[in-house]
Parts: C-alpha cells; structure tokens; sequence
C-alpha cells in the first residue's frame, strides 16, 4: 500500500512533483543538495499538521519555515515566484489538501494534528534538537502540548477566558450599581433643590399677582373715574351746545318777536276806525235810499194789484167780461188780461223784495266791515302785547343762559383738567406696572430656567439610570442587581471548574511524563544508549535530566553535541511512539546520519519495527550527489 | 464538582477539546444558573 504525496510550489520546488511513499516500511528520499529535501519535509509536516490554531505549536510553524513570521507578508513555504504552494497526500483513497497564498491566506486545509511539528519530525530544525543546542532544559510543553493535558489547558484557558470576561462584567455592572446609587442620590438632591425653586417661584408669582391685581384695581378704579369725567363733560358739553342753541334762539325770536310788532304797530297805525265808520254810513245811507225808493216802486206795484184785483173781484161778482183799465182808464179790459196783469205786478213786488232783502245784506256787511277792522285792531293789539311779553320772557331766559354758560364751560374745563391729571396719572401707573412686571417675571424667567436645568438634570439621570437599569445577561435584560448575583453564581461555578481542570491538567501532565519516562527507558534498552543511565522528565517542572553511571545529573548545555543529537533521537522516537502512534508518519533527516554504523543500523532497525508494526510511513532524507533529482526508495537496512 | 459535569468534560477532552464544544458547554452550563438566578428573582 502507497501513499501518493505531491507538493506544488512549495519552498524551493517550483512547479509539481510527486512522490509515492511505501507503507509500513522506512522510506529514504535521496536527492543532491538544493534539490528540495527540506521543502519536501517542511510540505509533509504542513499537510499532516494544518490547520494551526495553538499559539506555541504556530511558533513551531514559524521556527520550522511552515509559516511566515508574523506580520511578514510573506508566507515562507510559498516558493517566493509563485503566488501558491498546494501539498496533498492521497492515502487509502482519502486526499488531504493544504492551499496556502504567499500572503499567508489559507485556501484548503485538512484536518491535520498539529502536534506532528512537534512529535512527528526528527531534524535539524525540531523543537527538540533547537532547545538540546541551545542546552534548554525545560520540557513541560511534552507532557501539556502532546498529552490530554493540553486539551484540559485548552479547556482552562477558555474557562479562564471566559472568567475574566464575566469578571471584567461584573466588575462593569458594580460599577453600574453604584452610578445608579450615586445618581440616585444625585437626584434626590436635585429634587429638593428643585421643590426648593418651584416654591419661590411659585411665591414670586402669587407675590406677582398680587401687585398685578392691585395695580390693575388701581387702573380699573382711575379708568372708571376718567370715563365718568369724560362722560360728565360730554354731558355738560352737550348742555353747552343745547344753551348755545336755545340762547341763539331765543335771540332769534326776541329779533323776530320785535319785528313782528313793529309790523303790528304799523298795522294798527294802518287801521283808521272813523274814517271806516264814515264810508260805512255812508254806503249805509246810499243803502237806505235804494231800499226806500224800492220800497216806494213796491207799494205802487201792490196798489195796481189792488186796483186790478178790485177790478177783478167786481167783474167777478157782476159777471163783466170787460172793464175799463183801471190804470189808464182809457182802454177796456179782460179778467184774463187782469189776472195776467197782477201776475205781472206781483212777480215785480216779488223782484223787489228780492233786492231789498240783498240791500238789508249789504248793508249788514257793510256794519260788518266795522266790526272786522275793530277786531283786526284789536287782534293785532293782543298779539303785540303778548309778543312784549314773550321778548319779555326771553330775554329773561336769554339771562339766565347767558350766566349758565360761563358756569358750563367752567365746569367741563375743570374736569378736562382732572382727566388729563388721571391720565397721567394713569400712565404713570402703567409705566410702573410694565417695569415691575419686567422685574418681577425676569425674575420668574431666570427661576423657571433654573427649574428647567434641573428638570432637564432630573430627566438625564432617568434616562441614565432607566438605561442602566437593564443588563443584558446572555439574551435576556436584567436589572444590574440580578446580573451581578448571575455573575457572581457564574464566577463561583467557573472556579470551582478551572480548580477541577487544573486537577486534571497536573494529573494528566503527571501520568504523561510517567508514561514518557517509561516509553524513554524502554527506547533507550532496544537502542542500546548505555552511555546514559537515566534520561527522565523531573516531576512538578518538567525539566529533562540526563544521568550518566553512577547517577550523576549532567547538565543538558554540557553534553557534547553528539549526546545532544543521541538524546534529541530518542525524545523524538519516544514522544511519536507514545503520543502519535495513530498518524502514520514520522520523517527524519541527515540528523542520525552522523551516529556510528551500530547505532544507526539500531535505530533504523527499530523504525522499521515500528513502522511495520504499526504500518506507519517512515521517511529519512539523505544527502547525495550521486543522483541528480530527489528518488524516494524504501531503505535498506544492513 | 457534579459527576455529571465531569463526564461532559471528559467527552468533550476526548473528542479533541473542541473551542466550539467548549463554548457550547459552558454556556449551557452558565445559561442554567441564568435560569435559576432568574426563578430566584420572579
């Protein structure tokens, strides 16, 4: 059964080379110098052993050219013109591949054992032979990197981790108590300061008020004496105007009244009674004669009535158709002529009758026409006499105004006088009011800005407290209180497991070092090292001491070099055999080359005991310049 | 330290000491005192 190994670009190989190692057997891989033995091994070790995780084991890395130093950019596995190396090794049909960029990215890695950089390789360059050189005795990495103990110290250290996070917590949330507790008092401070001011400005404000009122009573009360003023001078302004207006009128009717009689006078004067009375008797007279000559025409009528009717009665009575006219007594006469004849007479008796009658009115109206001038007269008498008296009367008025007015027009201008007085006074007042109420509210502003910082304190410290009121423990808010006693659980069950992993670390450390000092012995019988008597790790500090006969503790920076290299090959065999013996590789290089015949031919007898026994890959490389490239061939042992 | 306690620790040590196996214990072992913290508490 092989095992394909193939490495690309890595360290001096530049392009692709394959190799197939043979199973349960040594393999020797020959090449001439700068061929690429150790880029070969250094390949192996990093497909075997990637990924690195543990902070010592990627120091082993970087000590061994598998790693780039830190904070280099430069991954030294990678041949420096490539951008890649690519190792893979295919065995029973499993491939395991290690990709890593010259930048140190790692593309594709296997799940490998890191601790093959430290127990799988036997060269120059191992953990092992650099500290022997260097005559470093302290081997405590054995049995805490290789045994379970370094599984507990992976445990631990999380734990421990884990610890200091919770303690830095906690210490965070006690912190958090008592800023809460500081700001609580804090606040309770700032409240009675603030009650504190809410009362003085609630004291300014009625003390405010107060003055408000009273200077606005003041006002009201200056106010309402000012409109009754100006009330009492409109009133008496408009008793001016009326006085104004009846004195003129009554200086109007006085002109007029005075007008009006000496119209009267001059037609009283105008009346001539006597010479009326004259003219009436006159026409009276001149009546009289018409009526009297009517009179006398009438009675001559009603005579030839008479006469006719006379006549009348006696032709009547002597039956006479005729009779002489007893008018003209010449002429004969018929009753019917008569009777039209006193028709005739009595309709002219009637005619003037008719003209007396409107005679007798004539000259009643002509009486009348006295009687109506006398009246006219008298009318204009009794009007001029009352129109006297009526000047009389205004004129008396007309006094009286004329000595009211000067009282009126005093009066309004004393209270003129007066409201212009309030209305200073008034603004005064409001002068005053306005400059006290300044006073008063800047000082109410500055206590209300006062008030409003230390609400606004008030309210931070809520939000701060409301804020830090909540822990959040795991996925869950929890008040700070809880989440200290959480954490304070949580310390106490982490100690009493970092005490057990410490137990089981020192246990486990003890029962590998016991096992390695015993695996050591064993080796060192099969291999015949009789120059030493006892190689050993030291209880407690895991130092390696060397005994040569007689028991004599050599120190390990005294050994030649020779001893150095013979003890570094037994560690090495030792610590593969007894904490890798399941990874089937172990890669040696030119180092045991430089024992004696004997010891190699042991040795290399041995491994290949153990290799097949154990049906692992043994792989030495030597130095050769009979061949031109690397050969991989199984070795032969003589 | 609990039987119990000690076996899961042991599994998870020969299973390789896994960060993720740890991490996962541990918070289950804290999410359980959590818990009975947070009874205590109601």
């Amino acid at each position: 059964m092989k095992a394909k190994v193939e490495l690309q670009n890595v360290g001096g190989i530049r392009g692709r080379i394959a190799f197939e190692l043979g199973r349960g057997k040594v393999n020797e891989v020959v090449a001439p110098n700068a061929m690429g033995k150790t880029s070969f091994v250094r390949g192996l070790s990093a497909v075997l052993s990637a990924p690195f995780r543990d902070e010592f084991i990627i120091n082993e890395a970087i000590n061994l050219g598998i790693k780039g130093e830190r904070g280099s950019k430069w991954e030294e596995i990678v041949n420096i013109y490539e951008d890649f190396a690519k190792i893979s090794i295919t065995l029973d049909g499993d491939v395991k591949e290690y990709i890593v960029h010259k930048d140190g990215t790692v593309k594709k890695a296997p799940f490998g054992d890191e601790r093959f950089l430290l127990a799988g390789l036997l060269t120059g360059e191992c953990k092992t032979i650099r500290q022997l050189l260097t005559g470093d005795d302290k081997f405590d990495w054995i049995v805490s990197k290789l045994s379970r103990a370094n599984f507990y110290e992976t445990f631990y250290r999380d734990v421990k981790e884990e610890r200091e996070t919770i303690e830095s917590r906690k210490g965070e949330v006690e912190r958090k108590i008592q800023e809460i507790a500081e700001k609580l008092k804090e606040k309770e401070e700032l409240e009675k300061q603030r009650d504190t001011v809410s009362m003085s400005l609630e004291e300014i404000k009625k003390r405010l008020d107060i003055e408000k009122q009273k200077l606005l009573e003041k006002r009201k009360k200056l106010n309402v004496e000012i409109n009754k003023l100006k009330e009492d001078v409109e009133i008496r302004k408009g008793e001016l105007r009326r006085k104004e207006k009846e004195k003129e009128e009554l200086e109007r009717g006085i002109k007029k009244d005075k007008e009006i009689i000496k119209k009267l006078d001059k037609e009283i004067a105008s009346i001539d009674i006597d010479k009326i009375r004259r003219e009436v008797e006159k026409k009276r007279n001149e009546i009289d004669n018409k009526i009297n000559e009517l009179k006398n025409q009438r009675d001559e009528y009603r005579g030839s009535v008479n006469l006719f009717q006379d006549v009348l009665l006696e032709m009547e009575r002597g039956k006479k158709e005729e009779s002489l006219c007893p008018v003209c007594h010449k002429s004969k006469i018929t009753i019917k002529e008569i009777k039209a004849a006193v028709g005739e007479y009595e309709e002219k008796v009637r005619n003037i009758n008719s003209q007396i009658t409107k005679l007798n009115i004539e000259k009643e109206k002509e009486n009348q026409k006295i009687i109506e001038e006398e009246r006219k007269k008298a009318e204009r008498e009794r009007r001029a006499s009352e129109l006297v008296k009526s000047i009389k009367y205004k004129e008396s008025n007309l006094k009286r105004i004329n000595a009211e007015i000067p009282q009126i027009k005093a009066d309004i201008s004393k209270k003129s006088e007066n409201i212009n007085k309030m209305t200073e006074e008034l603004k005064i007042l409001e002068t005053k009011t306005k400059d006290e109420d300044e006073a008063l509210n800047n000082e109410i502003k500055q206590l209300e800005q006062t008030l409003n910082d230390i609400s606004e304190k008030i309210g931070n410290i809520k939000g701060f407290v409301e804020e830090y009121k909540k822990e959040k423990v795991g996925s869950v808010w929890v008040d700070p209180s809880v989440a200290e006693k959480m954490y304070s659980k949580w310390l106490t069950f982490l100690d009493v497991l970092m005490n057990y992993l410490r137990e089981m670390i020192h246990e486990h450390r003890e029962r590998a070092r016991t096992r390695f000092n015993q695996q050591i012995k064993e080796l060192m019988n099969i291999l015949e090292f009789t120059e030493f008597d006892q190689v050993a790790l030291t209880a407690d500090d895991y130092r390696l001491v060397v005994f040569r006969k007689g028991f004599v503790n050599q120190p390990i920076r005294t050994l030649s070099m020779s001893e150095k290299y013979a003890i570094a090959t037994l560690l090495q065999i030792t610590l593969k055999e007894t904490y890798l013996p399941d990874i089937p590789f172990f890669v040696i290089d030119e180092v045991i080359l430089s024992f004696d015949e004997n010891r190699k031919r042991k040795i290399f007898a041995d491994l290949n005991e153990q290799a097949k026994q154990n049906n692992w890959f043994v792989i030495v490389t030597r130095l050769s310049e009979d061949v031109n490239k690397i050969l991989v061939k199984p070795l032969e042992i003589k | 330290m609990d039987k119990e306690i000690k076996n899961e620790i042991d599994k998870i040590i020969r299973e390789g000491a896994k960060r993720d196996e740890i991490k996962k214990f541990l918070e289950g072992k804290l999410n359980k005192i959590a818990e009975e913290v947070l009874k205590d508490e109601s």
